[in-house]
């Protein structure tokens, strides 16, 4: 799960959002403090599925379900279970 | 064009008594919408200001009217005279509200950009409007000094909170401008056709074109915001548009205040619980979204709804992009109003096409023009009006108060828009044997993903900027929720290799210059793309073979 969350907060910082340098920690808000846009959503769900195998359902991949990167994690660790 | 549609009184005409202005009869757009309401009722809320953070901030006409005088008068201080482009990049905070109406009422134009555009979008628009003034937020210095350098019209960029790290060349704290200002600063005596507004649009190729609007546009904000949002001062109004698009200004800006009605305006990003909270608490009564978000909110669910009071909305409209029937019959269910889907661009600056209040919803339909409007839809070689039934160009019969005047510096292009005495939209539309207006798509190459229109060649050339690729070609797909997203199929340089990794890099290069809207949502290497004898790429057959429908006879569209 650690390892998720390092790859996730890597990927966000990297590739997603709009200022890296607001990206520090695992347990932030991204979504509703605009630092990620919702447009985000759909490329996070292809890196779950290429990164970690795991095929998150579309109407999980929610700005409520993906706002911390803590949250993201217990979603698709949800997911990951019935695999 | 079937009879009625024109039937009614003049919307634009209703317009002018709810501004009190006579056709002619010079006004500034600023004094209406700030000063005006101010002889009357100084003390009444103009904007509660809400942020992520939970924050509540309650603005009356009063204080809009010193805090507009205040960033005039910063704007003479600086130089600033009448016809210069002052620009914006921010979220709309207060400072975004207080810029674009400071920057109108010195008679300066004002050119609100999204604050997610990256840095080549913000280069693009800066560079061709010749912008004097960027007023941004320390958080995006960054990208703005990668946008301006060399950009020599540029005279300052004022930081709203600076970094620590300090200022530098023609950088200015904006606070300490302000400290200075008089609040007391009149309005410009401009005249009704004086210029105000520069949205930038995309088109099929080329760079973005700006779209220039007169202060007689304030005529059709005022006249649609009381048609068709039908707001009243005792509204509590919530547009969830960002003026970097013109749904922000048009709605979130100029037509409520117009009307002296006051609005919530929300800086943080989208969540279905912060957004139904904010309904809740504010008792909004009138919203005013996009298919987007309501699709958004739809995949949270009626529990999520339920979850809050939400008996406050008396009225629901749309924008951006055709609303599907289920998202109405969902909403009907979920918020017991039909939600009312509005059609109009930003070159025609207000709305034309509405499903009116007055007027029986038929889920999928942009319904009817509205009063004073008159639309038809051509034959797209004779440009004459088509019957009901058959599919053809959309057009408006010019003129109406908001009409966009020119593209800037792009005489040319606005030219090749009107044909025939009419105005072509660029959209393809049928109407019904009872005069609704039906949407079709797109008549170019313009992508509209949720809401937002993209040119494919923007995101063509932030993909050509990679050393890997050497061809791109951008265009829409149909996505699951009834939506269009980008795709993009790309040629690469002999040696280099497709991987998961260029494509993420790819993705986040399109982020980064143009926005997060433009990135493709598929990238596939390709070994070719179709091409004209000419060389010019075909989009439309990358995406029939993208898709894999049949590609057609090409020969039509060897040249085209």
């Amino acid at each position: 799960m650690d390892e998720w969350k390092q790859k996730l907060l890597e990927y966000i910082r990297d590739h997603l959002a709009q200022d890296p340098s607001q990206v520090t920690s695992t347990d932030q808000p991204l979504i509703s403090t605009g630092i990620m846009d919702s447009f985000a959503l759909v490329e996070l769900s292809v890196f779950i599925e290429e990164e970690f195998g795991v095929s998150v359902p579309d109407p999980e991949m929610t700005a409520e379900h993906f706002d911390t990167i803590d949250l993201g994690v217990a979603t698709i660790a949800r997911f990951a279970d019935d695999a | 064009m079937s009879e009625g549609e024109s039937s009614g009184a003049s919307v634009w005409h209703q317009g002018r008594l709810l501004l009190g202005v006579s056709p002619g009869e010079p006004f500034n757009a600023c004094e209406r919408v700030v000063d005006r309401h101010c002889a009357r009722y100084p003390e009444a809320t103009a904007a509660i200001h809400r942020n992520h953070h939970g924050d509540r901030r309650v603005f009356t006409f009063e204080d809009l009217r010193r805090a507009v005088s205040r960033f005039a008068s910063a704007l003479d201080a600086l130089g600033v005279k009448p016809g210069d482009r002052v620009f914006t990049l921010l979220e709309p905070m207060p400072e975004l509200f207080w810029s674009i109406l400071g920057a109108i009422r010195t008679g300066a134009i004002a050119g609100p950009l999204f604050a997610a555009f990256g840095s080549e979008a913000i280069r693009d628009r800066l560079g061709d409007s010749g912008a004097r003034v960027l007023i941004t937020h320390g958080r995006h210095l960054l990208k703005v000094r990668a946008a301006i350098e060399g950009l020599p019209g540029l005279k300052q960029v004022l930081v709203v909170d600076p970094p620590a790290d300090g200022l530098r060349g023609i950088e200015r704290d904006l606070a300490a401008l302000l400290a200075d200002a008089s609040d007391e600063r009149p309005p410009h005596p401009t005249s009704e056709q004086d210029p105000m507004l520069l949205h930038y649009s995309s088109g099929t190729t080329g760079k973005p074109k700006g779209v220039l609007h007169v202060h007689e546009a304030l005529v059709g904000h005022a006249a649609t915001a009381r048609a068709v949002l039908d707001l009243r001062r005792e509204d509590s109004y919530w547009c969830t548009a960002d003026p970097g698009w013109v749904t922000g200004t048009s709605y979130a800006l100029f037509g409520p205040w117009a009307l002296g009605v006051p609005q919530i305006h929300y800086e943080g990003g989208f969540s279905s619980s912060a957004w139904y909270s904010l309904i809740e608490a504010e008792r909004v009564s009138v919203w005013y979204t996009s298919p987007t978000a309501l699709r958004m909110l739809m995949r949270d669910g009626v529990e999520a709804a339920r979850a809050h009071d939400l008996s406050s909305l008396r009225h629901i409209c749309s924008v951006g992009e055709p609303l599907n029937p289920e998202v109405i019959r969902w909403g009907l269910e979920t918020y017991g109003h039909t939600i009312r889907d509005t059609w109009w661009q930003t070159e025609t600056g207000c709305m034309q096409i509405a499903n009116a209040p007055w007027l029986p919803v038929r889920p999928g339909s942009m319904g009817k023009p509205l009063p004073g409007v008159t639309a038809a839809v051509l034959d797209p070689t004779t440009h004459e009006p088509l019957p009901p039934g058959q599919e053809g160009l959309l057009a408006l019969v010019p003129p109406w108060p908001s009409m966009f005047r020119t593209y800037w510096n792009r005489l040319d292009l606005y030219g090749a828009r009107f044909r025939n005495g009419f105005y072509l939209t660029g959209d393809r539309a049928y109407t019904d044997a009872d005069g609704y207006y039906w949407f079709v798509g797109r008549d170019d190459d313009v992508i509209n993903t949720s809401g937002h229109l993209v040119g494919p060649f923007e995101i063509e050339s932030a993909l050509l900027t990679h050393p890997a690729v050497v061809e791109a070609a951008a265009f829409p797909i149909p996505v699951a929720d009834a939506g269009e997203a980008v795709a993009a199929r790309v040629v690469l340089a002999a040696g280099s290799e497709s991987s998961r990794e260029l494509i993420r890099d790819l993705k986040t290069l399109v982020r980064r210059q143009v926005g997060p809207y433009a990135v493709p949502r598929e990238v596939v290497v390709v070994d070719r793309l179709p091409r004209t004898r000419s060389g010019k790429i075909m989009r439309r057959v990358a995406r029939a073979e993208h898709l894999g429908l049949p590609v057609g006879d090409l020969s039509s569209l060897d040249e085209s």
